[in-house]
């Protein structure tokens, strides 16, 4: 049998452990997987015959990577598509906040749909950005410290906490904060020229 | 018709995003932005104590990241199987 054969028969005995993965790691996408196992079996038949193509060591541990990687692609793609829905819509959307904010001194509907839009564009462009920034950071191991005080602030920890919690000085953890969100901020920047969708993105809103 | 009812069903999951806040939750722990490469990954869980994976050891076991996670328990559910 071919290394290519081999890996599609994996890749079907491995299929309910798959499905399970999927379901479970992303549960938005539970209606999906069907779909999205479906994708990855054609990906695959596409792929196991190309001339470079190479069997990997650990073919179920490959597969879960390969639908990993599709299911977040898929995630992201189905923000986009709502995304570009509310973005063909908000002509619409402005007029009518005219209309209801005259009778209601609350946030109408319109408004709060603006906002969500912003939200997800927010969303869209800071992904793509820190997985960059993962990426960055995992090119050398002397950058894996920044990657992870990056993360502790993302969830909330002050220098000071990131500082024991690594046992490193604060003063270290301060200019690696510097540091990534100077990246973050920069390559935000590059992409969000206008300045739309990050006006805020220091101000803490 | 299908897609656009797919669509829906997918915008009315979207998390409420109020705050810039609930937007790096949502790409964090949702859209793995966060996330170690595969690479990376499987050597810490080959490696846990690696000290060159202390960056992945905390996003697994204090972030807790259900992605990261769901693929440690498919690989120990597939060594056992």
């Amino acid at each position: 049998m071919t290394d290519g054969a081999e890996v599609l028969n994996v890749f079907m005995r491995c299929r309910p452990g798959l499905e399970r993965f999927a379901r479970t790691a992303f549960p938005r996408l539970a209606h999906d997987v069907d779909d999205l196992l479906q994708e990855i079996w054609l990906e695959l038949q596409t792929k196991v015959v190309s001339s470079d193509f190479q069997a990997p060591r650990n073919c179920e541990s490959w597969l879960r990577m390969l639908v990993r990687s599709r299911a977040i692609d898929r995630l992201r793609s189905m923000e986009r598509q709502v995304f570009l829905s509310l973005t063909n819509t908000r002509g619409d959307a402005s007029k009518s906040r005219e209309r209801v904010e005259l009778e209601d001194n609350g946030p109408s509907p319109a408004t709060h749909a603006v906002e969500q839009e912003r939200r997800r564009r927010q969303g869209l462009l800071l992904s793509d950005v820190l997985v960059e920034f993962c990426r960055w950071c995992e090119e050398r191991p002397q950058r894996l410290a920044i990657k992870e005080a990056y993360e502790r602030s993302l969830h909330g920890q002050s220098p000071a906490q990131i500082a024991a919690a690594m046992g490193v000085p604060p003063a270290s953890v301060h200019q690696w904060l510097h540091q990534a969100r100077e990246w973050v901020r920069q390559r935000v920047a590059e992409r969000d020229v206008e300045r739309s969708v990050f006006l805020t993105l220091y101000a803490g809103q | 018709m299908g897609e656009k009812s797919a669509m829906q069903r997918s915008e009315s999951k979207t998390p409420e995003l109020k705050t810039l806040g609930d937007v790096v939750r949502w790409v964090v722990a949702e859209l793995g932005a966060m996330c170690p490469s595969p690479e990376r990954l499987a050597a810490y869980f080959a490696n846990p104590d690696d000290a060159n994976l202390r960056d992945v050891r905390y996003h697994v076991e204090e972030v807790r990241c259900p992605i990261c996670r769901t693929e440690r328990e498919a690989i120990q559910r597939a060594i056992s199987d």
